[in-house]
């Protein structure tokens, strides 16, 4: 995908997002309106005039996307793991995971490493924080 | 005045601050030294930190980190060619050179001596800057404080980097997001899509963990590679030259902690700039300028005195008035706010005492980061050889752990997930994070002071007040000047093509 596609597509979303946030302004009484309606109004016209901006320049790259769709797709599956699972096991299996699959260490050093990582981060955060722990949508099949 | 001054300082003296302090050191100039990190990534992983523990604790903790950051990002310049933060990039001309040269130490040394006395210039401004400022702010009314705000907006805006009309939108979208939640005076439900999470808005804690932190590692996984390669000569000097250099240069010093001080009272002019004008200026008033670029020891120490010099001068309006000098000022700015502390008028009468604590902070910060740096800098070089596949997932989980523990909601971590994907595409296609960031900390400063304004003074409150007026007229002007000048620019580049 070129970057101008790209960036039009950025600037799509923001288009859309203004034009929400204006809709929604009318549904508001004056004093809760006052501030976000003018803004809103604001930012739709600044986004139309970036895309027309950035229509008129003749110069133009195509770019692979496939590491970022990596990069975006990586957060997901964490926190997707988090839900799942619960902070502390989808750190280590995120970590261990993530060592592993990126060819940094074998399986038992990702393991390894991950523990040691897991448990300093229990420590810091369970023991330490008193951080009262959430332990995912699956506990009530394991633990009901 | 005394008295604030001492107990500032005695409120240091427990050993939670003390321990507080080192910690917030020495991660610092870890998290500083690697490169693409910084400062701010540095505070957002340590907003989850900021409950349940002494306040001077916690600002030791904060503003140590925040100070070892800058100094740690001269490490990863000098040694290997890559700037740590935007703001050391000047140290990569010629500290980078005197290390190729054999003289790393001493370029260390230089860094560290001047970054520690800009430090103690811009704490020292701090501290005189109270008795003044504080007559100026008691005087001022809450239309005054709505221009100001206005007036940190648009310069911010229309001096940050890159596109201007970019820049603006990424303001506008700052402020539209810290929208979202109860309207501050009539409490109406706005944006909430009825979820019962969006009716207290969106965490500032958590947005700028996934703003900077996650969107950090998410460039660093599509870069790829090692974080840093060094490429260094036989080592043929000494911290202790450094040392002297840099009180040779005392002039030099000071000329560049005056700039670092007025470059960070100014919002929206980041220290990303002050180390670069001290560089030209450097090179300006240099008798022999043809030295620069290739290892003169004047361009390793001009760009760090004004680093250091540049936090004092930046906490002034951040602490006097609730406006941010730049990101890293925003992102403390959230913190104190998390910790209960207002800033603004009441802070330099009620709470002067904090302030003072504040400038000890920075003066034993500076200090510390100079002693533990100097002493491990050699260890620390290491770092940037770390590769990202190690750094990518810990950092993540450190992110996400850290998001959860703010309020312990799981709807937390998918936010701060969603904003290092904005925080990423707005990076990529240079929408100014720091923009949005300012925003969404002054958004609600300009929605409260307008609604009082209205309601204080009438509609025509701008027309009425003198002092509002003018600065009205002012934020016009500083607000065109950018404008007017490209506009300039283009019109005597199209007459010098004319046949």
């Amino acid at each position: 995908m070129s970057r101008r596609v790209q960036e039009n597509i950025v600037a799509g979303l923001l288009l859309c997002i203004f034009a929400g946030y204006m809709i929604m302004c009318l549904g508001f009484g004056p004093n809760a309106r006052l501030v976000p309606l003018p803004m809103a109004i604001f930012g739709f016209l600044l986004v139309v005039a970036q895309i027309v901006r950035q229509n008129l320049g003749s110069t133009d790259t195509e770019q692979d996307s496939r590491r970022e769709l990596m990069a975006f797709g990586g957060v997901a599956i964490f926190v997707c793991l988090i839900a799942l699972l619960g902070p502390i096991v989808a750190v280590f299996l995120f970590a261990s995971g993530y060592l592993f699959l990126s060819r940094h260490a074998g399986i038992g050093k990702a393991v390894a490493v991950a523990s040691v990582f897991t448990l300093t981060l229990y420590l810091l955060f369970v023991v330490g924080l008193q951080l009262q722990l959430y332990h995912g949508i699956l506990k009530p099949l394991i633990d009901p | 005045m005394f008295e604030a001054i001492l107990a500032g300082l005695v409120a240091l003296a427990t050993p939670q601050a003390a321990l507080f302090m080192v910690i917030g050191v020495s991660y610092g100039l870890v998290i500083g030294i690697l490169p693409g990190l910084g400062g701010i990534v540095a505070l957002s992983l340590l907003l989850p930190f900021t409950y349940g523990h002494e306040l001077a604790a916690t600002l030791a903790l904060l503003l140590g980190a925040h100070i070892a950051t800058i100094w740690g990002g001269s490490v990863t310049s000098i040694l290997f060619n890559v700037p740590g933060a935007a703001k050391s990039l000047a140290l990569v001309f010629d500290g980078h050179p005197m290390a190729q040269q054999g003289q790393a130490s001493r370029a260390l040394g230089a860094s560290a001596t001047a970054a520690l006395l800009g430090g103690l210039m811009g704490a020292v401004f701090l501290a005189f800057s109270i008795p003044i400022v504080r007559p100026v702010m008691l005087a001022l009314g809450p239309s005054e404080y709505l221009m100001m705000a206005l007036w940190g907006l648009t310069i911010i805006a229309t001096f940050s980097d890159g596109s201007l009309l970019k820049g603006l939108i990424a303001t506008t979208l700052g402020l539209m997001v810290a929208y979202v939640g109860m309207d501050p005076i009539a409490g109406t439900p706005r944006f909430w899509f009825g979820s019962v999470y969006l009716l207290d808005g969106i965490s500032f804690p958590v947005a700028m963990i996934g703003l900077f932190a996650v969107a950090e590692m998410m460039k660093l996984f599509v870069k790829g590679g090692a974080l840093a390669d060094r490429v260094a000569g036989k080592e043929r000097s000494t911290v202790l030259d450094g040392v002297k250099d840099a009180f040779e240069h005392w002039w030099l010093i000071v000329r560049s902690s005056l700039l670092g001080l007025w470059i960070g009272v100014l919002p929206g002019v980041g220290a990303s700039v002050g180390g670069l004008a001290a560089y030209a200026q450097a090179v300006q008033t240099s008798k022999t300028p043809e030295r620069f670029g290739k290892g003169a020891v004047e361009g390793v120490i001009a760009p760090d005195a004004t680093l250091g010099a540049n936090e004092g001068g930046g906490l002034m309006p951040t602490l006097a008035f609730g406006i941010p000098g730049g990101e890293s000022m925003a992102i403390l700015l959230v913190a104190f706010v998390s910790m209960g502390i207002v800033p603004g008028p009441q802070m330099l009468i009620s709470g002067l005492d904090l302030v003072f604590s504040m400038v000890w902070i920075i003066v034993i910060a500076n200090l510390l980061t100079t002693l533990i740096g100097l002493a491990i800098s050699s260890r620390l070089a290491r770092l940037p050889a770390l590769s990202p596949s190690v750094l990518i997932p810990m950092v993540l989980s450190v992110c996400f752990l850290g998001a959860f523990a703010t309020r312990g909601l799981l709807a937390d971590v998918v936010v701060a997930a969603l904003f290092g994907g904005i925080g990423y595409v707005m990076d990529k296609y240079d929408y100014s994070r720091a923009n949005f960031v300012i925003a969404m900390v002054l958004a609600e400063m300009i929605e409260r002071n307008l609604h009082i304004s209205l309601g204080l003074y009438g509609n025509l409150f701008v027309f009425t007040r003198p002092i509002t007026l003018a600065m009205f007229i002012f934020i016009l002007f500083t607000t065109a000047l950018p404008f007017i000048r490209r506009w300039r620019r283009r019109q005597s580049a199209a007459h010098g093509n004319a046949p």
